[in-house]
């Protein structure tokens, strides 16, 4: 297996043309990734028919370039204009963003890019070591598994947000029912759709993120008095310390591994597994005091479970045949069309087309880090547009962006209407996350809760006699419980002190 | 081959020119295809519109665009396609799902607002089940399904997709209530196989044909007529004694009141788009039955899986009061 893996990867390393394909799929995923509304499936979609006609170690290399590179590249958009470029970039504006105001932009998109680089290294080490390991945990996992992980999620996010947690809850549970509108996910009967067309196809996450956090921020900027719309953040120095890189080795090492843990879990994806990084971060980490105003360690940790998610979701897909979310299904779909079909028996079979992956993989990663490294210096460039140019081009993005993932014009009345929605929360100073989590987590929880009780005939112990579902619901608890029975205690302790 | 062709088309186009009286109408086509996919990028149907689009393209000389319009079962993306201009530009890929969404959902588009263009594939039901179960027949399922009902749990889709109305057709032909458990959408429902959260799947041939291969899942039969091309050893259901045929279907659909000319330019171009092996090639790798037809095969096609599909949704009671037939 070592030796094929050296030979695919010189064999790539070497040849010119696989060299182009490479940097050329690799910018193409960075400029498609930073587009709002068009997610890293949709550039492999797009890109598809192009591949059939290359050979199929060729083909493989140009889309995960693409896809490795579409992931960095959704950040530049979120760092920059606090629009994120794909679903997975949510949490990477949340702190992001701030530094970017902040005049360290260049910063935060080298933070970035060293994160991902650092995930998708790691995705990688855990998808050669530990596939069959990880393949039988998958394997392991089943609707009351899927039930307790998206409830884990929820509660962990309650938490992330500053400020009251109580608030915070009820924002996320109203994500939860917006997550109800359309079909039903089980039945496919209507629910709070009154009889309108325009709301049976749901409200998506897409137009509800560009529009909670993109056009929420630009109105918000037109909303400042005249003269402080015109200030112009700098871009600062591009380099980050080594000693400031060095002290962020933790939240990118647990980054990653949640990354490709959840990753692996087919059918969780990209955005769950940002969600629980970022929420597990602030929990965890020294500097999460500074979280929301544009802490590092808060953007380094879903950056790098973003891009180990990568390797991490190929498991299930090499190991088991199985999709585990949008893009890797694209990515079968291309390996179908050349007759190379992912599953069980691949690794015996065909030791090669494993080789193929892993070494695209790897050049995939160094690809993006330099075409990354080559545009910060025209991606900071960005912030100097002056802002009244730049509100308007954010606006049109917003519009463009809702419009472009469904092809729907009732996306761009839902992404206006989020818009606002987020502007009156700012102005309230209500967090806007936990709704994006609670439209993320909210249809995986429901699906998964009431399919479990189909299967078990209504009996609620599935969820915890299980030890999996068992053991996430019980961390979800103390969660809960924990923190105020400790206040409590020690309160209880100084009355008797 | 295809020069040829774009060639044929040009000295038709030419020809027509001189004859009609529109000069519009003869230059026909001279911007840009849509094809309007309900189903997101990725998946079954947009592959399989991917691949027509670029083989049609060489046909006709002009680009072809892929839309994918989602959302709500597949209803949006028809609405979408219902509500185009009539005019040979915006074409869309329907498959079982416009049957369904049809009958089932009063704001989805009715049948006979749309106008079959051509036929393109077969996606024929079959039955599978998981090793663990021991099952290893056809008789052996029916048998074990008669004892317990309740033991062996069927994985499929919502109501209206495909695989439910596999599982009822199959229900149907043994005379014998099956346990449907929902997922969303066929790779989840291939996942739950694995981990044997349920014992039986009525999913077409594709994405399992590697679980088979694998030995982890058994096919016990195929609804089709004939064996399916990719699994010539599995027998099909009629073989067996169960008189059971189903498929799913990819054709091309067009909002009606097409130019007829418009019309028969399209068809044959997409029917000489499907026989190409441009298309052809990988379609077939990817698990398409390809049976190219035109417009009055696709029509013919349309109404046999109407009254195929409308009894089963009639009998699951899932056929929406105003739109139920007479």
């Amino acid at each position: 297996m070592t030796a094929t893996f050296l030979d695919v990867l010189s064999g790539f390393a070497t040849d010119p043309a696989m060299l182009a394909l490479l940097a050329l799929g690799a910018l193409l995923g960075l400029v498609l990734g930073a587009i709002p509304g068009i997610s890293s499936t949709m550039a492999l979609a797009v890109m598809l028919p192009v591949t059939f006609a290359m050979e199929t170690g060729a083909a493989i290399l140009f889309l995960i370039a693409i896809f490795m590179s579409s992931v960095y590249g959704g950040s530049i958009s979120a760092i920059l204009l606090k629009l994120p470029g794909t679903p997975a970039a949510i949490f990477t504006q949340v702190e992001g963003y701030p530094m970017a105001r902040a005049g360290r932009a260049g910063q935060a998109l080298s933070y970035a890019l060293i994160a991902s680089s650092i995930g998708g290294l790691i995705g990688l080490a855990l998808l050669v070591t530990l596939t069959p390991l990880l393949a039988r945990v998958a394997t392991n996992f089943r609707s009351p598994e899927f039930a307790a992980v998206a409830l884990f999620g929820l509660v962990m996010l309650s938490f992330s947000s500053n400020g009251s947690t109580i608030v915070a809850t009820v924002i996320g549970l109203i994500g939860v029912l917006i997550g109800m509108i359309g079909f039903d996910p089980l039945t496919d009967a209507q629910r709070f759709t009154m009889g309108q067309p325009a709301l049976q196809a749901g409200i998506s996450l897409v137009p509800v993120i560009i529009g909670l956090f993109g056009l929420a921020e630009v109105l918000r900027a037109l909303s400042l008095p005249g003269d402080r719309v015109l200030m112009r953040p700098s871009i600062g120095r591009i380099t980050v310390p080594l000693r400031d890189l060095a002290g962020r080795v933790s939240p990118m090492l647990r980054g990653s591994v949640i990354g490709t843990f959840i990753g692996a879990i087919p059918a969780a994806g990209s955005a769950v597994a940002v969600s629980i990084a970022y929420a597990v971060e602030k929990r965890l980490s020294p500097n999460r005091a500074g979280f929301g105003s544009g802490e590092p360690d808060g953007l380094v940790a879903p950056e790098a479970a973003n891009s180990a998610g990568v390797g991490g979701s190929l498991i299930p897909l090499m190991a088991l045949g199985v999709p585990g979310d949008t893009i890797t299904a694209v990515l079968m779909g291309a390996l179908l069309l050349h007759g190379l079909q992912p599953g069980p028996t691949l690794f015996a079979a065909n030791p090669t087309f494993v080789a193929w992956i892993y070494a695209s993989v790897l050049l995939a990663l160094v690809a993006t880090l330099v075409v990354g490294l080559a545009s910060l210096r025209f991606a900071v460039l960005i912030t100097r547009v002056p802002p009244r140019v730049m509100l308007i081009v954010v606006a049109v993005f917003c519009v463009i962006g809702a419009f472009a993932i469904r092809n729907d014009m009732n996306d761009v009345y839902v992404m206006a209407a989020f818009g606002l929605l987020g502007w009156v929360f700012h102005k309230l100073n209500l967090p806007a996350t936990p709704l994006a989590f609670g439209l993320i987590l909210g249809p995986i929880l429901e699906e998964n809760v009431r399919r479990s009780l189909m299967i078990s005939q209504g009996d609620w112990s599935v969820f915890i006699s299980r030890p999996v579902a068992g053991g996430f619901l019980l961390i979800s608890l103390l969660l809960v419980i924990g923190p105020p029975a400790i206040r409590y205690s020690r309160k209880l302790t100084a009355v008797l002190e | 081959m295809s020069r040829h062709a774009t060639t044929l088309f040009a000295a038709t186009g030419m020809l027509a020119a001189l004859i009609a009286p529109s000069a519009a109408l003869a230059e026909y086509p001279e911007r840009p295809i849509h094809i309007v996919v309900a189903w997101p990028a990725g998946g079954g149907h947009d592959i399989a519109a991917r691949l027509l689009g670029a083989s049609l393209s060489e046909q006709v000389g002009v680009p072809v665009v892929i839309d994918n319009v989602t959302g709500a079962g597949g209803s949006t993306g028809v609405r979408h396609l219902e509500q185009s201009d009539a005019d040979g530009y915006t074409i869309g890929l329907i498959g079982m799902h416009a049957i369904s969404q049809s009958f089932m959902n009063p704001n989805a588009t009715r049948l006979d607002a749309l106008e079959p263009v051509a036929y393109i594939s077969d996606d024929p039901g079959a039955l599978q089940v998981t090793a663990a179960t021991g099952i290893e027949t056809l008789d052996g399922y029916i048998e074990a399904v008669r004892a317990d009902p309740g033991a062996l749990i069927n994985g499929n889709d919502p109501q209206g997709g495909n695989s439910f109305v596999f599982a009822n057709a199959l229900s149907q032909a043994i005379e014998q209530p099956i346990v449907q458990i929902p997922y969303q959408g066929h790779a989840p429902n291939v996942t739950a196989l694995i981990t044997n959260e349920i014992a039986s799947a009525t999913l077409p041939i594709p994405p399992v044909l590697e679980h088979y291969r694998g030995g982890t899942v058994r096919i016990l039969g195929v609804m089709s007529p004939e064996r399916h091309p990719m699994l010539p050893d599995v027998p099909t259901f009629r073989e067996q004694g169960v008189d059971l045929v189903a498929n799913d279907f990819v054709m091309i659909a067009a909002p009606t009141g097409l130019d007829p000319q418009i019309a028969q330019t399209l068809s044959a171009a997409i029917v000489s788009a499907v026989e190409s092996p441009t298309f052809a090639e990988p379609a077939e790798r990817n698990g398409m039955v390809l049976r190219p037809g035109d417009a009055e095969m696709a029509a013919s096609e349309l109404q046999r899986q109407v009254d195929l599909i409308y009894p089963l949704l009639e009998s699951a009671g899932l056929v929406s009061a105003e739109l139920a037939r007479q």
